[in-house]
């Protein structure tokens, strides 16, 4: 690996690999952003369980979702999901490229990855407006459109580190021996995925564990 | 006739490179750790002032029956107010202005390892501050509490925007403390002098350190808590609504997850703080060091496991209330092992009784007074019975006001000379600090009384010939001594700062960690030459490397880098995790507005939020994708 890969740090031995400050601080952020999907992923199982169950079956008697509120379909969910992770295989691939010096190969598969970050974001509000019900109508609905929401979010600014990357390769501020932004904005994604994999799995597969009307 | 000017010698060159630009532009855009501790620390000591003026008329309410100063809208404003400044916006900002200031002088570093997010997290906490007291201004002041308990605080029992400004004022608050904590664990992992191996960080940084990491893990899911609260009561989501499968409880699980931690966040760095006065005062080691960081390290673990214990009276199940007692009873092992090295450090040390040591002195009663009562009221059968009342005032006072009041004030004259370069008096101090005591524990010792005798919290009044009237007013005049203590210790604060006072010494206490080795205040750039650790005593030890040297042309090259800074560039040195070794050259940001940008951007987005503007929200979202995007651009700065 190039031992000069951020701006600000001079490694005092040769066989380093010099990290700026900056990598503490995203891993250390990532961990705060990990407990706050924590606290949601909490209240939504915390709520699944806290109603009313059958206490033969375990089912909950009121459902989850609850008698007259529909269950979305899986299938926008689950594909947005597999673009995160393409998104993130493409931000490892130009890591790899730029490293290598293909700068116009790690460009296009940041591009690549922006887009595909893009697509899921996309797909994730078009879930959202055919939901069948408010976020008013029941708790579950809430926990829907609250975690769907989330990872959205989530999503969206994996979108704007991909694009502020991209800006930054085609202006040449990130090149073979500097380029700790693609690399930061990597981690990042690859955090999407397992938020986005967490999130939507509680919210869609939840109901098949618990027992759903 | 022009007088040939010589090039600077390479103090006064390391002094340029780490001062700040002139202006007030250039007093903005400080980001260096000792500007941002100092404002941190001061900023805090106001809002220590107003939340003690608040609990004065609370105190001036209750002194006598069917009493009539306040009503009951403006008692609950009162009652939410005092605990939501001293938890949000003194104590830890306190703590973390001394983190910040203090921590790396003690590890022997130039500046916070991220100056930038230091700075960003002032200027949130400050807006944050004045976006909770602004709610004065709209008459809307928040009233539930300081927990905010669910289903009061949904819109339907609190339709104003009291609680709209309660939980985006705290969300900024949150915010400023998850950054603090970022930078503190980086700056201890990182930013240590060559030789500072883990066994030889001085307690007050280990006990920073234990409180960020807290942090991390319990703030995210208090902002997950608030977000879900705000999303009910502007949007009409049902999360805490029962009548729609929501469940007021998920809130109380959420707060507490954070509020139990909270506490141990107060009072852990403030047990640093009390070391380091008794390891000086004592002129001695910490007995059973490493027991007391390991002690650190377990209280901050197993206050994880407590948070249910606030929630006894909800009806949790029996077996779970029994597990949460038996975490609430093993947490006072970690306590009492730290309170016996205290006193046989005193033991076996030869004490000064400076007016810091005296506040140690008062911490070690008070706080362990306040730990036997929190024993009790672990006690599910005991807890029954007291819960909500008085007696639990009394306790979480003798807790705070003991495991962290006290501590900082001792701090405040420990470490004033270092912050300011000036002495607080220490006749005045003695004053404030036997008025402070004495009035604390009158103030607050009748509470357990009362509470016993079933008189209930955030009561605004009471009727005559409950057998409370007595204690009240004994608790009133307690607090009104407090307050004239606190009034000395503040005029003290201010003459010692007047025009022409004396200044400090280096190390006028004898002190026997690297921020004494330095001058006081500390320099710009904090520390010059060659330093190397040989123990956790590095002033007493004779053998360690203190800095100070002139550079020379035997000295490492990165050495001479660092102390001739001829590119202009503020650069530190990073050594390694576990050894402390010489591993990188780091380039620190110096000068930035763009922190403040930030934290206006986000006060614009809370503001939208609260008044119900969309266009307003918009802007302020989009101006912090800006802000942080020009921020975070290589080499805009």
């Amino acid at each position: 690996m190039s031992a000069t890969r951020s701006r600000t740090a001079e490694p005092l031995r040769g066989d380093q690999t010099a990290h700026s400050m900056g990598l503490w601080g995203l891993v250390l952020g990532l961990i705060v952003l990990l407990m706050f999907v924590a606290g949601l992923s909490a209240a939504a199982l915390y709520l699944e369980a806290g109603q009313p169950r059958d206490v033969v079956t375990g089912e909950t008697s009121a459902g989850w979702p609850p008698p007259g509120i529909d269950q979305p379909s899986r299938l926008l969910a689950g594909i947005a999901v597999l673009a995160t992770i393409g998104a993130a295989v493409a931000l490892t691939s130009a890591l790899r490229r730029i490293a290598a010096g293909a700068s116009q190969q790690a460009t296009l598969l940041v591009g690549v990855g922006f887009l595909t970050s893009i697509g899921a974001g996309v797909l994730l509000v078009i879930d959202l407006l055919q939901t069948p019900f408010g976020w008013d109508d029941h708790a579950y609905t809430s926990i829907y459109w609250a975690l769907t929401g989330a990872t959205t979010l989530f999503v969206g600014v994996a979108a704007l580190l991909a694009a502020s990357v991209l800006v930054q390769l085609l202006t040449g501020v990130i090149d073979a021996r500097r380029h700790l932004e693609l690399y930061n904005s990597t981690i990042y994604a690859w955090f999407t995925v397992v938020v986005a994999t967490l999130l939507l799995a509680l919210v869609h597969l939840l109901p098949l564990v618990g027992g759903s009307s | 006739m022009t007088t040939p000017t010589s090039p600077p010698t390479d103090v006064e060159l390391l002094d340029h490179v780490w001062g700040p630009r002139p202006g007030f532009i250039g007093w903005l855009g400080q980001c260096n750790h000792k500007a941002v501790g100092r404002r941190f620390i001061f900023t805090s000591f106001f809002f220590l002032l107003l939340g003690g003026l608040l609990a004065l008329v609370m105190r001036t309410q209750l002194a006598f029956p069917d009493n009539d100063v306040v009503g009951p809208q403006g008692f609950n404003e009162l009652f939410t107010m005092h605990g939501t400044i001293m938890m949000f916006l003194f104590v830890v900002p306190m703590l973390e202005g001394f983190t910040i200031y203090v921590a790396p002088l003690q590890l022997g570093a130039r500046d916070m390892p991220m100056p930038r997010l230091n700075a960003f997290g002032y200027w949130t906490y400050v807006a944050g501050g004045i976006f909770l007291l602004s709610s004065a201004v709209a008459g809307q002041v928040p009233d539930s509490g300081w927990f905010a308990y669910v289903p009061l605080t949904r819109a339907e029992f609190s339709p104003g925007l009291n609680l709209d400004f309660w939980l985006l004022g705290v969300t900024m608050l949150e915010i400023s403390g998850i950054v603090a904590a970022i930078e503190v664990v980086t700056l201890v992992a990182r930013f240590r002098a060559p030789g500072m191996s883990l066994g030889r960080i001085p307690i007050f940084v280990w006990s920073s350190f234990v409180a960020s990491v807290m942090i991390l893990f319990a703030f995210p899911p208090l902002v997950a808590g608030t977000v879900l609260l705000e999303l009910d009561r502007k949007l009409g989501t049902v999360f805490y609504d029962a009548l729609a499968g929501g469940d007021p409880l998920l809130w109380q699980h959420l707060f507490w997850w954070f509020g139990h931690p909270e506490v141990y966040i107060q009072l852990i760095p403030a047990l640093g703080m009390a070391a380091a006065i008794v390891t000086t005062a004592c002129r001695r080691r910490m007995a059973g060091r490493t027991a007391v960081v390991a002690s650190l390290v377990a209280i901050g673990i197993l206050s994880f496991g407590l948070w249910v214990h606030h929630m006894y009276a909800t009806g949790i199940p029996l077996l779970a209330t029994s597990l949460f007692t038996a975490a609430s009873f093993m947490i006072a092992i970690p306590s009492g092992v730290i309170v016996m090295s205290f006193i046989g450090t005193m033991w076996w040390g030869r004490i000064r009784w400076t007016t810091s040591m005296l506040y140690v002195v008062a911490f070690v009663f008070v706080f362990v007074a306040g730990g036997i009562t929190g024993v009790m009221v672990a006690m599910v059968p005991f807890d029954w019975q007291a819960h909500d009342t008085y007696f639990v005032v009394a306790h979480f006072h003798y807790v705070l006001v003991g495991g962290s009041l006290f501590p900082i004030l001792g701090g405040l004259h420990f470490w004033m000379p270092k912050l300011t370069g000036r002495i607080l008096n220490e006749r005045a101090g003695r004053w404030a600090f036997a008025l402070n005591f004495v009035g604390f524990n009158l103030a607050f010792f009748p509470q357990h009384t009362l509470g016993l005798f079933g008189m209930p919290r955030r009561v605004w009044t009471y009727e005559e010939g409950l057998g409370w009237e007595g204690l009240n007013l004994l608790s009133t005049a307690g607090s009104y001594i407090m307050g004239v203590g606190m009034l000395i210790f503040t005029i003290n604060m201010l003459v010692a700062h007047r025009p022409g006072a004396p200044l400090a010494p280096a190390d006028p206490w004898g002190a026997e960690s690297l921020e004494w080795a330095t001058d006081s205040p500390a320099p710009n750039y904090n520390f010059r030459g060659s330093m190397s650790v040989e123990s956790p005593e590095p002033l007493w030890d004779g053998r360690s490397e203190l800095g100070g040297s002139d550079p020379s042309d035997d000295d490492p090259e990165w050495r001479q880098q660092l102390d001739r800074p001829t590119t202009g560039l503020r650069q530190g040195l990073a050594t390694t995790l576990l050894d402390a070794e010489p591993d990188h050259i780091i380039t620190l940001p110096g000068h930035s507005l763009w922190p403040l940008w930030l934290s206006i951007a986000i006060s614009v987005t809370m503001t939208g939020v609260l008044i119900d503007s969309i266009g307003l929200t918009v802007v302020g979202v989009g101006a912090i994708a800006a802000a942080a995007a020009t921020w975070l651009w290589p080499g805009v700065e």
